[in-house]
């Protein structure tokens, strides 16, 4: 008689990898093959995943269309199963497998569509937090500044492509074939900022500079810090487009000594 | 206290027992715009672990409607143990959404870290018994209250099983203290599949435990072999031999709160209302339970 844990993992070998060897010893058959019993909660756990993919992932699924992106996604799904029971979570690196998979190598943009349809997916589904507002900065002394590092608001990614995945995903979602026409793939790279606006995601273009400038910021860098890596910056105006786009949920400081460059005003 | 502390005072206690629906996406909308006349809604756990548009929704309508919190994805069976972050997920949904009931299932879904994406069967033996049993304990102990076990379908059985279902619940019941979801519709479906007597199965549920009943339709599917077998797939009416198995469980556990679900091609909001008031009237002519009557 298994224990538990060996009938569980000999179940889930049946499942995932159609390994049905262990498994099927231990299934009553009754009329139906023990084969043919587990090959129903295969189905379900292959059809309920690409499911979940297909909604994470539309601008991947029109572009490829249905019946290729099925056969892509039981591929995936073989290769890197869900971990947990939150699907939100399920398919974070569709995007880097479909740059591995070779049917997709004539489509040399998707991973980068992809990366940023799972962008979006994330920011559609973060958890809620209220934005750092530019008041509550009022009380951290001008001496402090540098010292200073935030907290990104948990719907936020920033991310870079190579091709202009932005034009590409908005005209496919559109149904847009004049503006897909009109795409020129060597319009790129392009730098995104992602986030959950009030009224929906909202998908930004970012000058290059300043996108790194957010991205060391997001990464809770410490402001000084950021600003000894990008001279020049205008400093103050991209703190206060963060600011008032609500990319930051609260900010810390950090205790120091010496000195590090510091803003000269805040926003 | 104004008259919006007290609506929201009166969706915060106990589920009723009347007939609630599913909530589903499709539905927020005409849910937020038209109010419709159903006693109370459950909805995923899952959907809701997330912010956003979602969740502003059911906040929404929980001002207007008492919630059941219905969790898919804890895999209770699981012999590896519960995964914590995913119950950590689970108490802050209850957290916020403060649900007059919570439930899972008697089921498993996650092994070797990776989540199978269904609710699969346990074998029924002294061993699953005890992983349950430490399983329910630990997350009501985590989310401070007790929960519903739901009996599930199931298409297959483990020859190394011993207990009977329907003894298995009972005793995950008694030993935890958590109460039953009893689905009709899975008794059914599991009793057909299985050459079980599904009215013998409801006679063996303690009454006293049963704090929901789930309702909702299933397909019979012909195998590639031409065997048929009955999946819960929640896409249909409630099927009449459903609606009997249900009047049995009234005359045996009294009125309890009714779920109509339906997952896969979810129809048009009146539909589901008319399933629900088919609960209703159901509900309506159950006589109270006499320990109940007993109580008060």
């Amino acid at each position: 008689m298994p224990s538990l844990r060996e009938l569980q993992d000999a179940v889930r070998r049946s499942i995932v990898d159609c390994d049905n060897v262990d498994a099927v010893a231990h299934v009553v058959a009754d009329g139906i093959t023990p084969q043919e019993r587990l090959s129903v909660y295969r189905n379900t756990f292959i059809q309920t995943l690409i499911r979940a993919l297909r909604l994470s992932y539309p601008a991947v699924d029109q572009l490829v269309g249905t019946e290729f992106f099925d056969a892509t996604a039981r591929e995936y799904i073989a290769q890197q199963p869900p971990r947990s029971g939150y699907l939100e979570e399920f398919g974070g690196d569709f995007s880097a497998f479909l740059g591995r998979f070779t049917p997709c190598v004539s489509v040399p943009y998707l991973p980068d569509v992809a990366q940023l349809e799972w962008a979006v997916s994330c920011a559609l589904h973060a958890s809620d937090a209220p934005a750092l507002t530019i008041a509550s900065l009022r009380a951290v002394e001008a001496t402090e500044y540098a010292w200073l590092s935030f907290v990104p608001h948990p719907s936020v990614s920033m991310i870079r492509t190579d091709y202009p995945a932005d034009t590409i995903w908005h005209a496919v979602l559109m149904d847009d074939d004049a503006a897909l026409t009109a795409i020129d793939l060597s319009d790129g790279p392009v730098c995104l900022m992602v986030q959950r606006g009030v009224s929906g995601v909202q998908v930004d273009r970012v000058d290059g500079t300043v996108w790194r400038f957010s991205r060391a910021l997001c990464s809770g860098g410490m402001l000084g810090l950021a600003l000894d890596d990008h001279p020049g910056i205008d400093a103050t105006a991209a703190l206060a487009g963060l600011l008032t786009q609500g990319c930051f949920a609260g900010f810390s400081l950090a205790s120091h000594t010496g000195s590090i460059q510091s803003p000269t005003e805040l926003p | 206290m104004s008259l919006s502390q007290f609506g929201r005072c009166t969706t915060l206690g106990p589920i009723p027992p009347s007939a609630g629906v599913g909530l589903r996406f499709p539905h927020h909308q005409i849910f937020v715009d038209t109010r419709p006349p159903v006693g109370w809604l459950e909805v995923h756990a899952e959907n809701y672990m997330g912010g956003g548009t979602p969740l502003r929704f059911l906040e929404t309508l929980r001002r207007d409607y008492p919630v059941s919190l219905h969790g898919i994805g804890l895999s209770l069976g699981s012999a590896d143990g519960l995964d914590l972050i995913h119950l950590e997920r689970l108490r802050l949904a209850s957290e916020r959404i403060e649900p007059g009931l919570i439930s899972e299932h008697l089921s498993w879904s996650v092994a070797g870290h990776t989540y199978l994406a269904d609710l699969l069967p346990l074998p029924m033996t002294e061993e699953a018994l005890d992983v349950v049993c430490q399983h329910v304990e630990q997350a009501q102990t985590r989310l401070g209250r007790r929960i519903l076990l739901e009996n599930p379908s199931t298409y297959l059985q483990f020859s190394h099983s011993t207990i009977p279902e329907w003894e298995f619940l009972s005793t995950v019941a008694a030993r935890t203290g958590c109460g039953i979801l009893c689905d009709v519709n899975n008794i059914y479906v599991s009793a057909q599949n299985h050459g079980w007597d599904a009215s013998a199965y409801l006679r063996a549920l303690p009454p006293a435990a049963i704090g929901e009943i789930h309702l909702a339709g299933h397909s019979v599917v012909a195998l590639d072999s031409g065997a048929m077998l009955r999946i819960d797939d929640h896409g249909s009416h409630v099927a009449p031999a459903v609606w009997a198995l249900y009047e049995e469980a009234l005359a045996r556990f009294g009125p309890v709160p009714t779920l109509i679900e339906w997952d896969t091609h979810i129809p048009s909001l009146d539909v589901l209302i008319e399933e629900a008031t088919h609960a209703e009237c159901c509900l309506s002519h159950s006589a109270p339970r006499n320990d109940h009557a007993v109580l008060t």
